[in-house]
């Protein structure tokens, strides 16, 4: 096989056992990889009403075909389980030299089972694999683990850990890999640390090879000049990373401020790229095979908040900056290296605060709830603080641990939590942006902007400029953007590509890269196939039509002030057309037709 | 014009795709274990360093090799090895102070590919031109 490696791994970690296993050509193409190849495991294998947190779920991590390829920004590695935050399939995709190096050790996936009775690692050079004993690094953070593992497995060796978070099961732990690239969301952290299983280690010396590799440079050089030529991924990524967003939203009045009371910041820019770049930036940073470069190695000097590491990026400077009404970008840095450093999803992380804020604000919780510490929206301090303390598993933290779902319920106000299917949502006000509201509200993850980015035509006018604010047309957008999505993830590709390439370049790169002839039209078929099998999974699970809504603040609270003065979510005019363009009936079950149409 | 690998590694955001690029060129395949450029990165600092072969006037890999395989190429300009001399002792990767030589061992059972020794380095893409940047170093001493 082309672009697949052709094999892939399952480990029990309750015995001890490791077989490596065929992938077939059909289902390859079916699914592709990452995403699509690791729902379909756990379609087939995993009982969707398992306790996410048990020993009977999967842990799966899937690289795409064209990984370990030049194809411009092929990276990205999928880790797909049931998430311990919401109970749905949680896909979370990242960069870095992960995903790759598996290929290069010669696997396209693998799948993890069962718990090891005692903290053990994975070290994977090529055919040697071994479970080993994790006793000495236990606890530790993840640069700590990432340079315990490497020293004594192999110093160029690419590491994915989870931190102290991780292991303590706060709901929403990532899992990390080369230290500032992270599978971020639903809390695939939390599911390795449920099996006892710190960290994979892997050092690949094998190759990914393209049938034709010349013609496989063309397809390169086409699709890298045109992101190039792009004015976000060719220039303002680089140039300011993905917080550039943050004054662009904020001029919409789309920027989500102090737990979506409101949509406009006015000191915003304090906390955006430009500020970054100036004040903390010390040079642009990429994953492997990147030609964007979003990555942001930052340092710290304000002794308050002192640090070096990677970040903020355009959500986690939301997250800890105007959702809590804070515009202290040092606060805010320091907030996510914490975050980096134990493990944590930095959007759940935010959002959780300036819940637990708007919760003290309002009288639901006071001092002593939360450890004597008052929670004021803006104060920068206790907003280090509290992520801190979550981070260590101390008082309020061990709540804030549980995301602002259960901590809000727990206090008998779950409607302060800003979250769809119990994820939070991340920095789009769907009030001012009506597409992603809907995009939020059918996520297959719950809230989440990377499943359906209609931000790229609503605000960014990519590659068409669409009004923000009107419903009409807004289904077919999303369902476009969703399954362009799920195959593009699939395929081991940044989603940042998309400035610049559409399904038709990345259908060619793929023809490219594995030999096959895959059309544009099978391409978006795939993600179709993708997203409507997550959708069985979620409903499977338990879920259903009633949770594909917003949180009420969003379609009965206008936004205060600023652009968007006024305006809220009108979900009620996009659902039933997005179910119908679908193939969903009016219970948002697809129906036996469409299932057969995708070959489910 | 005459050309040269030139290196600014304030300028690398670590993406590697040189290694990437020179596997491809070389093998036909990406397989960056035995790409002739490597990129060590340094997490914590934010930084990456991508080294090649140094062309050094005295190389260690030249000095160590017992038989002459790693030798001074005096038509090209650069140093060289010789794949008919080479008797995969791996003294040179040892000796070389940039990690520039890779010995490219049996390859792991996946590839399909025959087993094959070699050693592997930059041979400045093996275009003559390119040898000038060691020749300007030697005249720059001289």
């Amino acid at each position: 096989m082309y672009g697949w490696i052709g094999r892939y791994l399952r480990i029990d970690l309750g015995s001890g056992t490791v077989r490596k296993e065929v992938l077939t050509p059909d289902l390859a193409r079916k699914y592709l990889g990452g995403r699509g190849l690791g729902t379909h495991f756990m379609m087939t294998e995993v009982d969707p009403k398992v306790d996410p947190l048990s020993p009977q779920n999967k842990l799966i991590f899937a690289a795409g075909p064209l990984c370990g390829t030049n194809a411009p920004s092929a990276s990205h590695y999928d880790v797909i389980s049931k998430g311990p935050l919401n109970g749905t399939i949680a896909a979370s995709s990242s960069g870095g030299l992960f995903g790759p190096m598996l290929k290069y050790a010669g696997y396209d996936m693998i799948i993890l089972e069962g718990k090891s009775a005692k903290p053990v690692y994975l070290w994977i050079c090529d055919d040697v694999v071994e479970i080993r004993d994790a006793a000495e690094i236990w606890g530790k953070t993840v640069p700590e683990t990432t340079e315990a593992i490497r020293s004594a497995t192999d110093e160029e060796a690419s590491v994915a850990c989870i931190g102290p978070a991780g292991e303590r099961l706060v709901l929403f732990a990532n899992v990390m890999n080369e230290c500032g690239r992270a599978a971020g969301r639903s809390g695939v952290g939390a599911v390795m640390g449920s099996k006892n299983l710190k960290a994979i280690s892997v050092r690949g010396t094998g190759a990914v090879r393209v049938p034709d590799p010349k013609a496989f440079r063309e397809a390169v050089v086409k699709a890298s000049a045109k992101i190039k030529a792009n004015s976000v991924g060719g220039k303002g990524l680089k140039n300011y990373g993905t917080d550039v967003l943050v004054n662009i939203l904020n001029e919409l009045g789309g920027l989500p401020t102090r737990n979506f009371l409101d949509g406009y910041f006015p000191t915003a820019d304090k906390v955006g790229g430009e500020s970054l770049a100036k004040q903390l930036l010390i040079r642009p940073r990429g994953c492997y095979a990147c030609i964007i470069s979003c990555g942001r190695a930052t340092k710290v000097t304000n002794p308050k908040f002192a640090g070096q590491g990677e970040g903020p990026e355009y959500e986690t400077a939301w997250a800890f900056g105007p959702d809590c009404g804070i515009d202290d970008l040092d606060a805010v840095t320091k907030a996510n290296y914490i975050c980096n450093d134990y493990g944590m999803d930095t959007i759940t992380m935010g959002s959780s605060v300036a819940c637990a804020m708007n919760l003290f604000e309002n009288g639901v919780i006071t001092t002593k709830d939360t450890d004597g510490i008052a929670l004021n929206f803006g104060d920068a301090e206790a907003m280090v603080e509290l992520v801190r303390k979550t981070a260590e598993g101390e008082g309020f933290g061990k709540k804030l641990a549980l995301g602002s779902y259960r901590m809000a319920e727990s206090y008998g106000h779950p409607e302060y939590s800003m979250t769809c299917k119990k994820q939070e949502m991340p920095a789009y006000d769907p009030r001012a942006i009506q597409g992603i509201g809907l995009n939020f509200a059918t996520g297959n993850r719950g809230g989440c902007h990377v499943r359906g980015y209609t931000i790229s035509p609503e605000v960014l006018g990519q590659p068409v400029k669409l009004d923000p604010r009107v419903t009409e047309g807004k289904p077919a957008l999303d369902i476009t953007f969703q399954d362009l999505t799920a195959a593009l993830d699939s395929s081991g590709m940044c989603l940042f590509t998309t400035f610049g390439l559409g399904a038709e370049d990345l259908a060619e790169l793929l023809s490219a890269a594995t030999g096959l002839n895959i059309t544009t039209e099978e391409f978006m078929k795939i993600g179709a196939r993708i997203w409507n099998l997550e959708r069985l999974f979620n409903l499977k699970a338990g879920l259903s039509a009633l949770d594909d809504k917003l949180p009420e603040r969003l379609t009965k609270e206008p936004i205060l002030t600023g652009p968007s003065k006024g305006l809220v979510n009108r979900i009620d005019e996009m659902l039933p057309e997005y179910y119908k363009l679908r193939g969903w009936d009016s219970a948002g079950i697809p129906t036996k037709n469409t299932l057969a149409d995708l070959g489910l | 014009m005459s050309k040269m690998l030139m290196i600014y590694p304030d300028r690398c955001t670590g993406c590697q795709n040189c290694t990437l690029a020179c596997s491809v060129f070389h093998d036909g395949e990406f397989r960056p274990h035995t790409s002739r450029i490597q990129v060590t990165t340094w997490e914590s600092e934010g930084f990456s360093m991508p080294t090649t072969c140094q062309q050094c006037e005295d190389a260690p890999c030249v000095a160590v090799c017992p038989t002459g395989a790693m030798h001074d190429d005096l038509t090209m300009n650069r140093v060289a090895w010789d794949e008919v001399k080479c008797i995969g002792c791996r003294m040179c990767t040892l000796a070389c102070p940039f990690g520039a030589v890779v010995f490219d061992g049996a390859p792991p059972d996946h590839q399909v590919r025959s087993l094959r020794r070699e050693t592997r380095m930059c041979d400045l893409l093996s275009r003559q031109s390119i040898g000038l940047r060691r020749r300007n170093r030697l005249r720059q001493r001289s």
